[in-house]
């Protein structure tokens, strides 16, 4: 099997099948800059040198003002180098686009500022676990607002967009981990909605896959991975954990069994019941004085995971 | 050459032909940058037409064509007055035809408040019935929420959850006469008897589920048409100024031309987009 | 062949008469000016504060970015900052910038005419820009907007932030964009001097044409689009909302039909002031004439052909790409052109290194870098991985402040004699140059292999084992090579306007009309509307017998 190449001068490392393709046209096309760049370079600075002004009252030596052999030149040989390189790049993208048959299947949310990847047998993980050597279909959506899903190592990207399914496939050459950006501007935590692609040979996977990618690690307690989760779902870019800092939403310090008043006037005591609901239908009860901007987490945290914030939760005073 | 022209111009033209023939060239350029701003909208219709057709259909029926084709007649009309006006002034020997030059451009101007007040009529109908964009539209299933939140609110039950919800609600609100509750139970019985009687009167907009994208585009290509319309009016009412003061004669109609132009322009994006609004 | 039709008693005047700085006094007869030089001069003062303005965000966002993590501001203020940059740099500055400030000053000059076709109307342009340009700042004194200069829905439709306040002071500077475009059209085509036909324009003429239909036609489409904007903020229309049905992408496609226009409405006119730098510090006639005003029109043709190439990973269909993809190489074809017809006009010149050309030269090689790197974002396969990092971020500064900036200041620094009848320190504007090309290098060039690395834009941080630190110090320390450059400029400008020695009539030995005129002109410019009968850039060839220059009638 290949490895994954080095980083070159330009590239990242080629990690995924059509990675190389794609440097082969970047560094066609960079040959091309590189040549066009020497020659328009080298033409100005001659003449400059050449023909500079060393009196005052110095005149041109040439009238030479058109010649339909030099503009046709210019304008044939950049054209075909176009069309060859316009030619070469839509089959690429042919390439990039439409995924093998056959290709792993994988569920792709992106939310102001989280990802989540569910597979075919509903586990719900914030990284995105794959087999080396198989290709692999993301089928995307957004919950809100454009996201855009990029793995750099792999040279694929796509607009993530609300209400409608973009999809992106790859195939990864070995296990490995490469980041995800999410590269359309999307608010406040636009730069800190990174991810990793986990690549795993194939036994790892089936065998991770069937215990789960990311269930609770092996004696850690909950409440510690609740605090991983605090991070990893990015409650953290909203909710301090100082007591009485605001950030957009209310502190968590203190907060299992705060009591307060929504903004319709209710009032409320925050036990597991409303903590519950406000992550899964954060609209249901906004607190007084707080902006509407939270995010449901419905689908993207499951029993266990709600179990550990709790607990976590419960430690915060 | 018979149409040298002896009228004062500016000082930086060299004559008044130059001038007038500067100042038509400049207008029709604005002119073109009407038409791109409105072909914007054009192509909104187009796009969210073509992906929601069975909305398109039923919402269209819910125009008025007969207004609509009353307004485009009266518009054609105008454009035919006021370019009769430019005609006037175009072969006015100077202080002769005034009275004709203002008598076409107020009958044209005349027009246009009839064109504003049969709009003003289709507006309010359409706002009175709900038929409006975004969640106000009458039977969008946010609206319905709403009303469903409020009612829930005042009555404590919503309206999917008791079968025959009209007449708990008129038990209820006598039972609640003079108490602190009877206003909201009152206001949100109003909606809900409303929103009945909306979805007994457009049967077929309500089974489609909601047309509050087509009356979105509705409301903004008609209401920046309409806006036009307004400019249009003004733009004539100060030609008409100065057509009573005697202003345009043969040497000197380039207002009125240009008042004219921007008229011919405005009934032109009405002849578009009545047929597409109206008659689709 | 090079001698102007002498009426009797032409000449150029050598009486002083008072020139159009001091034709009137006070305050109000400036703000109240129908005079195009007047409004041009108020316009380049605004337009050098804006830039100012936008160049202090650019500041900030390299200062941020000089760490990983928090460096001067968190990321609420980080966003504010880098939308307002984009927002000053596009609307205030680069739009408005050669067309308003040089071309209204040069213009009718250049044709031989008195005054634009409409100078109400172009006094108007300016009052409406000046109302835009409060509307713009006054969005900062609300908080700022933080959706990118692009707006993209839903986020710009959905966020808190002064949105509406901010599009609809864009869609007031798209009038004054509008009329000063239809005014120019209108100028040139029914104010030449007689003799002056097309084909005789100079090509500075040719690309404020090109650039006038660019501005008419595509101006509207980016009203409607803002509208729609606000309508849906307002009233939630619900068109570009897909909650109701509708469609984000849509604002995409709406917005990128003007703005892609747009940028050639950038570009264009500092193409057309290189034509006029090369050929006056040469002293040679432009070689491939019809080809470069051919070119400009073309330009403007496609330009409103491949906005699609903004949205290669947007969700669009890979059959619209490829028609985008195929468009946009087309349109690759006339810049190349030019840039080739002018290093050509160089062979045999008599090459000028006088600051004005220092402009023009870094021109000619920072546009190549800049366009050659747009073939990587014209082809679909390699934009995929480039779309939306650093690369696009240098590709887009290197022809717009490369290309167009740089073409600003060497028209600033060509016209400035003739403006304001004084000179500036030569040797200090030399510095100025060479300091702000080495200083946008530094900072640019390392963009392009931060973002052929991955690197995304508009990234308030990155991690510090990502290994992008080290291009972004670099950048940073660029960005204040760039300052010091910048400064100095302002500095010996300033200088030259208080106590800067007197200006002759034609200090570069030029060809075109202006430089006829006094330095600075009069209030109507020409004493009398001199008649044309050569083309432009008629410099005598080394051996023949006239020794003239400009087009003076020989013995007078």
């Amino acid at each position: 099997m290949a490895n994954t190449s080095e980083s070159s001068f330009w590239m990242p490392p080629q990690a995924s099948t059509i990675a190389k393709e794609v440097d082969d046209l970047f560094d066609f096309i960079m040959d091309l800059n590189y040549i066009f760049f020497i020659i328009i370079t080298v033409m100005t600075v001659a003449f400059v040198v050449m023909y500079r002004r060393k009196s005052d009252d110095q005149l041109a030596t040439s009238d030479f003002d058109h010649s339909i052999l030099w503009e046709g030149a210019w304008v044939f040989v950049p054209l075909l180098l176009c069309l060859v390189v316009f030619v070469w790049g839509f089959r690429l993208f042919l390439n990039l686009s439409v995924a093998p048959e056959g290709s792993m299947e994988i569920s792709v949310t992106a939310q102001k500022w989280a990802w989540s990847f569910k597979y075919d047998d509903g586990q719900v993980v914030n990284d995105l676990y794959v087999p080396a050597n198989r290709p692999v279909k993301l089928i995307m959506k957004s919950r809100d607002v454009l996201h855009s899903f990029y793995v750099p190592d792999f040279r694929v990207k796509s607009d993530v967009i609300p209400n409608r399914y973009t999809t992106v496939w790859f195939e990864a050459l070995a296990p490995g981990e490469h980041r995800i950006y999410c590269t359309e501007y999307c608010g406040k935590d636009h730069s800190g909605m990174y991810r990793t692609v986990k690549v795993l040979s194939e036994e790892d996977f089936a065998a991770r896959k069937k215990k789960g990618f990311e269930g609770r690690p092996e004696g850690q307690s909950p409440a510690a991975w609740g605090k991983e989760l605090y991070s990893k779902l990015s409650c953290v870019t909203c909710h301090s954990l100082k007591e009485g800092e605001r950030r957009i939403g209310p502190s968590f310090w203190g907060i299992v069994g705060r009591e307060g008043e929504t903004e319709d006037g209710e009032k409320y005591i925050a036990n597991e019941e409303y903590i519950r609901e406000s992550i899964m239908n954060p609209m249901a009860k906004i607190v007084k004085g707080y902006p509407k901007s939270m995010p449901s987490f419905a689908g993207q945290v499951d029993d266990d995971q709600m179990d550990a914030i709790l607990a976590f939760m419960k430690t915060l005073k | 050459m018979s149409n040298i022209i002896i009228h004062k111009h500016a000082h930086h033209f060299y004559d008044a032909e130059q001038q007038a023939s500067s100042a038509k060239l400049g207008m029709w350029l604005f002119l073109v940058t009407e038409v791109l701003l409105f072909s914007g909208l054009f192509v909104a219709y187009t796009v969210i037409k073509t992906l929601n057709p069975e909305m398109w259909k039923v919402a269209s029926e819910q125009l008025n064509w007969v207004l609509g084709s009353v307004n485009t007649l009266v518009l054609i009309t105008s454009s035919w007055t006021v370019a009769l006006a430019v005609r006037a002034a175009q072969t006015n020997q100077k202080g002769e035809k005034n009275k004709q030059i203002v008598g076409l451009l107020v009958f044209t101007i005349v027009c246009a408040f009839g064109f504003l007040g049969i709009k003003y009529v289709e507006y309010s109908h359409k706002i009175h019935d709900g038929l409006l964009w975004g969640t106000s539209f009458f039977n969008h299933p946010e609206h319905v929420a709403q009303i469903n939140g409020a009612v829930s609110k005042a009555f404590g039950a919503g309206i999917f959850q008791v079968p025959d919800i009209a007449a708990a609600m008129k038990t209820a609100i006598a039972a609640a006469q003079g108490t602190d509750a009877y206003a909201a139970m009152d206001a949100a019985m109003h909606e809900w008897t409303h929103h009945q009687e909306l979805v007994h009167k457009y049967p077929e907009l309500a089974h489609v589920g909601d047309g509050h994208l087509f009356f979105g585009i509705y409301f903004l290509i008609t209401g920046l048409h309409g806006i036009h319309v307004v400019i249009g009016m003004s733009v004539l009412l100060w030609v008409l100024l100065g057509a009573m003061k005697g202003k345009f004669y043969k040497d000197y109609y380039t207002p009125v031309e240009l008042g004219g132009l921007y008229w011919h322009l405005v009934d032109l994006i009405w002849i578009y987009l009545f047929p597409l609004l109206y008659l689709v | 062949m090079s001698e102007t039709q002498a009426d009797p008693g032409y000449h150029v005047s050598d009486k002083k008469e008072t020139n159009y700085i001091h034709a009137s006094k006070g305050l109000l007869s400036w703000i109240l000016t129908v005079d195009h030089k007047r409004i041009g001069i108020m316009y380049l003062f605004t337009i050098f504060a804006t830039f100012a303005l936008g160049g202090l965000m650019a500041l900030l966002v390299r200062l941020e970015l000089l760490t990983p993590g928090e460096t001067i501001m968190g990321p609420e203020t980080y966003n504010r900052v880098f939308t307002l940059h984009g927002l000053v740099m596009v609307f205030l500055f680069i739009i408005p910038g050669i067309p308003a400030a040089l071309g209204n000053f040069v213009l009718p000059l250049m044709l031989g005419a008195k005054d634009v076709a409409f100078p109400k109307l172009n006094l108007a342009s300016f009052h409406i820009y000046i109302i835009g340009t409060i509307m713009a700042l006054w969005t900062t004194l609300d908080g700022g907007v933080d959706t990118g200069w692009t707006f993209y829905t839903p986020y710009s439709s959905t966020t808190n932030t002064p949105v509406i306040m901010m599009t609809l002071s864009a869609f007031v500077l798209g009038f004054s964009s509008i009329f000063t475009g239809l005014n120019f059209i209108v100028t040139i085509h029914k104010m030449r001097a007689p003799g002056l036909g097309w084909e005789r324009l100079p090509l500075f003429v040719w690309a404020m044409y090109a650039t006038a239909v660019i501005q008419v036609m595509a101006t509207p489409v980016l009203g409607i689009t803002l509208l729609l904007l606000i309508m849906e903020r307002v009233m939630g229309v619900g068109i570009f909302d897909p909650a109701l049905g509708g469609d984000p992408v849509l604002f995409q496609h709406f917005f990128w039909f003007y703005s892609h226009p747009a940028v050639y409405i950038m570009i264009l006119p500092g193409m057309g002031v290189m034509s006029e730098l090369i050929t006056t510090f040469s002293r040679k006639r432009i070689f491939g004439y019809r080809a470069i005003a051919v070119s400009s029109i073309a330009i403007a043709v496609i330009s409103f052909l491949v906005w699609g190439h903004h949205m290669f990973v947007s969700g669009q269909s890979a059959y619209a790409g490829m028609v985008f993809s195929f468009l946009t190489f087309l349109v690759a074809i006339p810049s190349a052109i030019k840039i080739i017809n002018w290093s050509t006009t160089l062979y045999k010149g008599s090459i000028s290194l006088d600051s004005p050309m220092l402009w023009a030269l870094p021109f000619l090689i920072l546009f190549t870098i800049g366009g050659l790197t747009g073939i990587f974002l014209g082809a679909l396969g390699t934009d995929v991985h480039l779309h939306d990092t650093y690369f696009v971020v240098a590709h887009f500064h290197y022809v717009m402040m490369g290309g167009t900036a740089m073409a600003f200041f060497g028209g600033i620094h060509y016209w400035w004699p003739k403006m304001f009848g004084k000179k500036y320190n030569e040797f200090w504007a030399r510095v100025s140059a060479v300091l702000v090309f080495l200083g946008f290098n530094i900072t640019f060039l390392p963009q392009f292999v931060m973002g052929s690395r991955g690197m995304p834009r508009r990234y308030y941080d990155y991690t510090p084992d990502s290994g992008y630190q080290i291009f972004h110090q670099i950048s940073t320390v660029g960005s204040w090579v760039l300052l010091l450059g910048m400064l100095i400029m302002l500095v010996y400008l300033a200088s030259s306007l208080r106590s800067g020695e007197v200006a002759e009539r034609n200090p570069w030995g030029a060809r075109s009309l202006e430089w006829l005129t006094q330095s600075p002109p009069i209030e109507h410019n020409f004493h009398e509307i001199p008649t044309v009968v050569e083309g432009p850039y008629e410099f005598p060839l080394a051996g023949a017998n006239t020794a003239s220059e400009g087009m003076d009638v020989s013995g007078s």
